[in-house]
């Protein structure tokens, strides 16, 4: 994931890749997010905004499971804000280009 | 209506048996004795500062409009506005931070108003709110689209945000464009956005040092970094893509012209990065008239931005053509002012030829 924006308009990414045995708990982290729902509007100015990708790989489909979301830092609620803290808490920062 | 000068002074000024103050006793007299206006008066009180001096044997009040802060505490939360530390009425407290939110709101309100007579964030006396201490190692400062919010920093790249004034000034800024009818934030409008408040951030920083074009940084976020860091600031409108150059942050990717001007879908189409392309057209601008860059430079931009003419979508074209106009309306067609903002504007690849189309 990446975020960008903000007052100093820096871009961090972090990402995570979990061991197999941790795939359970990181499926239902992001089934729970709202991926389909519009994302809210900017509000006010230099909040940061999320660009958000989670790709699932199984053994049964060589073909990823891709989803995507941007959001604003005050549309973090929930289902989202709990992804977000985990994949900073267990993952790993990385360069923003590695991303895209 | 407003009472600038607050009743219970009047009745005691009125009231003085000094021999010397007796015209001014009458004045206060006439005035307490002058029919209260029917309409409702706002539901806000006006503060202000008054001068109380005696010239001659009259004595002379004189009333200056005066900011209404609040600061409050999210004390590591992320919930607003948190808890109120310190009103306008309240001496300083222990917490550092606190006061220099409160120090950069008054040094931000004195810019407006005695730069433009501009009485706050809507030009009418509107409190100014800030929260400080908000979530945990919070690398931001941000408008929330009613009040001025800021992180502390995580102490390895960012120190905090409330040392700088600049950055004070800047977010207080977003709060007058919104008034003036806002520039939406996102690509071009979002930039200009953007560029406006780190315009007014370091005139307001320029405006409290005394300082001419020459004397000035022109740095945004002066002091926010900690000292790891190899940079000097966020931003510089003097050389837009100078102003850090770290290992962990990269490079400032900031442009000063429209050939530099960059696509992005992050940060709201590059709010952030292609101000650098308005904030540079100002320095160009505000040095070639020289002096003071708020007077002739920066009142073209207040002007400009508060005439209530520039729409949301505003363009940078758009917003050229508008200062150009502001400046020959305000010094004449031929004027020094207007044609440093022309020859700005051109400088930087917004005006002028084979100009690329970007929304």
């Amino acid at each position: 994931m990446i975020r960008s924006g903000g007052i100093a308009g820096m871009r961090r990414a972090w990402r995570a890749e979990p061991a197999p045995a941790d795939a359970p708990h990181w499926v239902a982290l992001i089934d729970d997010c709202p991926w389909d729902e519009p994302a809210p509007g900017p509000i006010g100015a230099d909040q940061f905004t999320w660009r958000i990708v989670a790709r699932c790989e199984t053994r049964e489909s060589a073909v990823a499971d891709e989803r995507a979301a941007s959001l604003p830092d005050h549309g973090l609620q929930g289902p989202w804000r709990a992804l977000v803290e985990e994949v900073r808490a267990r993952g790993l920062p990385v360069s923003p280009d590695e991303i895209g | 209506m407003h009472d600038i000068v607050p009743p219970y002074l009047l009745a005691r000024i009125a009231a003085t048996d000094e021999a010397h103050l007796a015209h001014a006793a009458d004045a206060a007299k006439a005035t307490l004795a002058t029919p209260r206006p029917t309409v409702p008066r706002a539901a806000r009180p006006q503060r202000a500062t008054l001068d109380l001096s005696v010239d001659g044997g009259t004595l002379v009040a004189q009333a200056t409009p005066a900011p209404d802060r609040t600061i409050c505490d999210a004390k590591g939360t992320q919930s607003l506005p948190g808890t109120k530390v310190r009103g306008e009425d309240d001496p300083a407290v222990e917490d550092r931070t606190v006061n220099e939110a409160f120090d950069g709101l008054g040094d931000t309100y004195r810019f407006y108003w005695g730069a433009y007579q501009r009485d706050s964030i809507d030009g009418a006396g509107e409190a100014l709110l800030a929260t400080v201490h908000y979530g945990q190692d919070y690398d931001n400062a941000f408008w929330n689209g009613e009040q001025m919010v800021f992180g502390d920093g995580d102490g390895q790249i960012f120190a905090g945000f409330t040392g700088s004034l600049s950055v004070i000034a800047h977010e207080l800024t977003h709060g007058v464009t919104q008034a003036a009818g806002g520039l939406d934030y996102r690509n071009q409008p979002g930039a200009l956005n953007e560029s406006i408040s780190d315009v007014f951030g370091v005139l307001a920083e320029q405006y409290r040092e005394g300082q001419s074009v020459d004397q000035a940084s022109w740095l945004v976020g002066d002091g926010i970094f900690t000292s790891r860091v190899k940079g000097r600031a966020l931003r510089s409108l003097k050389e837009p893509g100078t102003a850090y150059d770290d290992p962990v942050l990269g490079k400032d990717p900031q442009p000063a012209t429209m050939s530099g001007y960059v696509e992005t879908a992050d940060d709201n189409g590059g709010v952030h990065i292609n101000s650098g392309i308005p904030n540079h057209a100002f320095y160009l601008a505000a040095t070639a008239i020289g002096g003071s860059a708020w007077e002739q430079a920066g009142l073209v931009w207040y002007k400009t931005l508060t005439a209530g003419s520039l729409s949301p979508s505003t363009t940078f074209a758009e917003f050229a053509a508008a200062t150009a106009a502001t400046a020959a309306a305000e010094y004449g067609e031929d004027s020094k002012e207007a044609d440093a903002v022309r020859s700005a504007w051109t400088r930087v690849g917004v005006i002028g030829a084979n100009v690329p189309a970007h929304g």
